[in-house]
């Protein structure tokens, strides 16, 4: 059935994963966190996501990407990324496609099937990442200097970790961004920056907050002088 | 032998893999296993085969790097080699099958111990190991014709490669036997009917089990 489809994406497989990276790859997050060995390993993962997209519209099972997208943001994690970056990345890929490939709403499901499975079934990770937009909005209405893909970002590491039930992930990434900012002639912007999302949090409901509680004061606790 | 006996020296012998101790692995395997009684199916199912799952944990967290996997994959080999040899082959079955790693599929340790188990259930096994190309599996079968393919994919990635091999080998063999195997089965639900296979499994004992039972209604 989406047989037109596939041969396309096939043959434009390398150039469309490429498009999705070069988009993300214009926050200079990425470079400075994980350098150019970074980026090439990016570029090849997006060329994955497209190959497990191939197989999973080839053998019309959206369980093929579901349970691929899981099992990479458990590597993707213990390299030092959140779920929302290979969400981020399979939201480019989705928007590329759309842009460029006639009659992919095939696809651009068939992705969606992956990015929803990085919702986690249950538990803290899922209250915060279900929260999140709202949070993410809290945020910048009370702190206009902060940048709303730095929040959603924090948000998706606070989520990780409760869910995980560990900070170690989540603290090194608070590290890395407090000398982030300081590069940028911005310190002192990480604490800014959790302290308003903690501000967020109090008006939240009550199992976001308990839900984050531990992971944010252990994120605070690197911040604070 | 205890379950929680088997438990300490799968941990044992996973920690010298990780240190690269291969004379230690191998000691282990010989004087803590095959010396008090474990039958080397046993040593090659739950130690072997069990810390390699573990190794691929290990790496998927990030906590041992692709050149320690190497490594201590490579201890595994030299382990099956000597646990084959010092295993007794059963009776001969009259069944040839032929196991190959699909094309671009690197992991063979999987594919071996399929291989192995096969080979000492008393088919006339041919290992071809890991990464085999389509069109070279396929002149394999031309030169001499067997009852069974085993086709080992490990990562779901190498699964098309895997349906390609299934499609060009039931077009040259329309009788042929075809069996998909490895961790891959586990990843892709409904494997046998995408593939069109006759057999997936995703461990080794399911599998020999399944084979077992093509030929012996016959």
């Amino acid at each position: 059935m989406n047989d037109a489809l596939i041969d396309e994406l096939r043959l434009r497989a390398d150039r469309l994963s490429a498009q999705a990276m070069d988009v993300m790859f214009k926050r200079p997050f990425w470079l400075e966190r994980f350098g150019e060995h970074g980026r090439k390993n990016s570029y090849q993962d997006s060329s994955f996501h497209m190959a497990y997209l191939l197989e999973a519209l080839t053998s019309d099972e959206p369980e093929v990407i579901r349970r691929y997208a899981t099992w990479l943001r458990g590597l993707l994690n213990s390299h030092g990324m959140c779920t929302r970056h290979l969400d981020d990345n399979f939201e480019q890929l989705q928007a590329v496609i759309s842009r460029e490939v006639a009659s992919a709403s095939a696809a651009v499901s068939m992705l969606q099937e992956g990015r929803n499975a990085l919702v986690y079934a249950e538990g803290p990770g899922r209250a915060l990442q279900l929260a999140a937009p709202a949070l993410v909005r809290a945020v910048l209405a009370s702190a206009t200097s902060l940048d709303a893909d730095d929040v959603a970002d924090h948000l998706s590491y606070l989520a990780d970790a409760a869910e995980l039930r560990h900070t170690e992930r989540l603290v090194k990434y608070v590290q890395f961004m407090q000398g982030a900012f300081a590069r940028r002639g911005a310190a002192g912007r990480e604490r800014e920056l959790l302290q308003a999302i903690a501000a967020a949090l109090e008006t939240a409901a009550p199992e976001t907050r308990e839900a984050a509680a531990k992971v944010l004061a252990a994120a605070l606790a690197e911040v604070t002088p | 032998m205890r379950s929680l006996d088997i438990d300490i020296l799968r941990s044992r012998y996973l920690a010298a893999q990780l240190n690269g101790e291969r004379r230690e692995a191998l000691r282990l395997i010989v004087e803590e296993g095959l010396d008090h009684g474990i039958d080397p199916a046993v040593l090659r199912r739950d130690i072997v085969a069990a810390a390699q799952l573990e190794i691929g944990r290990l790496w998927q967290e990030n906590r041992i790097s692709v050149a320690d996997e190497h490594m201590a994959t490579a201890i595994s080999q030299v382990v099956l080699a000597y646990l084959y040899q010092r295993s007794k082959a059963a009776k001969a079955r009259g069944h040839s099958i032929v196991v190959a790693c699909v094309e671009g599929e690197l992991h063979d340790l999987p594919a071996r111990l399929v291989a192995d188990a096969l080979d000492l259930e008393g088919y006339d096994v041919r290992f071809l190991g890991a990464n085999v190309p389509t069109n070279h599996l396929l002149r394999a079968l031309s030169d001499k014709p067997v009852d069974l393919v085993v086709l080992s994919v490990t990562i779901s990635f190498n699964v098309p490669s895997a349906r390609a091999a299934v499609t060009q080998l039931r077009a040259a063999h329309p009788d042929l036997k075809i069996a998909v195997g490895g961790g891959a089965a586990r990843f892709a639900p409904d494997l046998c009917r995408q593939l069109g296979s006759d057999l997936v499994a995703s461990d080794a004992d399911t599998l020999i089990a399944a084979v077992n039972g093509l030929w012996s209604s016959k």
